[in-house]
């Protein structure tokens, strides 16, 4: 065991670091890292990546909060319908083989590597009026790379409780944070200013892991022996690499790494195929 | 700053508070966890599970929080979804438990 502390922390440095550099959540690459690189089985790699979740959205919410980024009007109003997700998908993962849950797994790193293949949104400084109950939800935050307070309200509120509800299923089923469904949905659906969408799903992130956690930590599938250097890498590995973000070139990291999760996703999508690796 | 807003402010700064104490305790009880792993097992997987149950209950206590906050604050429509997120959190205990 004493000789895998250091691999297993090697796994949650490398997965914080590029998860950091990228403002993903350490899950999408823990869970590739454990289960090829160490053969864990899925539930077992799933359950370690839940308390990496939960521990690298505490720590980054509490930056967010103290900035008053995070709308946590918002957080809690969309999070009522992701937890019951979260709930279900864990539930459901449960009893779905191994190979469904790696080829599930392998085509959420497809949709992630689109997305990130596509490179950053715009992003707006203000939202669109919304009347109602969309409108009790507006918020405002000082932006210090614009140095101005950026004021928006919340639209679409029923297409975003949907939309988060499916990344409540999609975290409980898969173990990642649902973020790469949160985020894009609040920007572009939502009109919230990316910087408050990143932060409030952030704060949605922890939470919507922690429902589906008790369950995989329940059922046993979190192993204390690898959790534990697992999650101190992944919180040394995301501070490293919120320190070195600004400095590295955007557009060459979104290359490399669209590249390695393609590839991770073909191996995926082989182990579910049952080819060995 | 009106009464409401400092108490929004107020919010803000507990559920801070909250976040920095459970991620400090937790990671505290992982990392002393693991040294008593390597040097002489006993107790270690106690301990981790101890830090893994605190970090687990760390954003669960931000909820329960943040229910007393919106009660307070007669906000009526966060106070039921922040009640939710708490009975489904609950829920799933249990649910995990009897499984």
């Amino acid at each position: 065991m004493e000789a895998n502390v250091w691999v297993l922390a090697g796994i949650g440095l490398a997965a914080g670091f590029t998860g950091s550099l990228l403002g993903l959540g350490g899950g999408i690459f823990v869970i590739p890292l454990l289960t090829l690189a160490l053969g864990l089985p899925m539930q077992t790699a799933i359950g370690t990546s839940l308390i990496g979740v939960v521990a690298t959205s505490s720590t980054a919410s509490i930056t967010y909060l103290r900035e008053r980024l995070a709308n946590i009007r918002l957080a809690v109003v969309l999070e009522s319908v992701t937890t019951i997700g979260a709930v279900l998908g864990a539930l459901l993962a449960v009893y779905l083989s191994q190979s469904l849950l790696a080829a599930l797994f392998g085509g959420v790193l497809v949709y992630v590597a689109c997305g990130m293949a596509r490179g950053p949104r715009d992003e707006r400084t203000e939202g669109q009026e919304a009347g109602g109950r969309e409108g009790t939800l507006a918020s405002a935050f000082y932006d210090r790379s614009r140095d101005r307070v950026v004021s928006y309200r919340v639209r679409r509120l029923p297409a975003g409780m949907a939309a988060s509800t499916a990344a409540g299923v999609v975290s409980g089923l898969l173990g990642v944070g649902g973020g790469i469904i949160k985020v894009p949905v609040m920007d572009l659906v939502m009109s919230v200013p990316v910087k408050a969408a990143i932060a409030t799903s952030n704060l949605m992130v922890g939470i919507t892991a922690v429902a589906s956690a008790f369950i995989y930590f329940y059922r046993g599938y979190v192993h204390p022996e690898t959790a534990a250097p697992v999650v101190i890498g992944i919180c040394l590995g995301a501070w490293a690499g919120s320190k070195l973000a600004w400095r590295a070139s955007g557009r060459s990291l979104r290359r490399v790494f669209v590249a390695i999760l393609g590839t991770t996703a073909v191996m995926m999508f082989l182990r579910a195929a049952g080819v060995s690796l | 700053m009106t009464r409401r807003n400092r108490r929004y402010a107020a919010l803000y700064r507990s559920l801070t508070l909250v976040m920095e104490a459970g991620v400090a305790a937790a990671l505290a009880l992982l990392a002393a966890g693991l040294v008593m792993n390597v040097f002489s097992g006993g107790v270690a997987a106690a301990v981790m599970t101890a830090g893994i149950l605190v970090l687990l209950g760390t954003p669960a206590l931000a909820v329960l929080v943040a229910v007393v906050f919106f009660a307070i604050l007669r906000d009526r429509w966060c106070l039921a979804a922040s009640l939710v997120i708490f009975a489904v959190l609950a829920a799933s205990l249990v649910l995990a438990l009897r499984l």
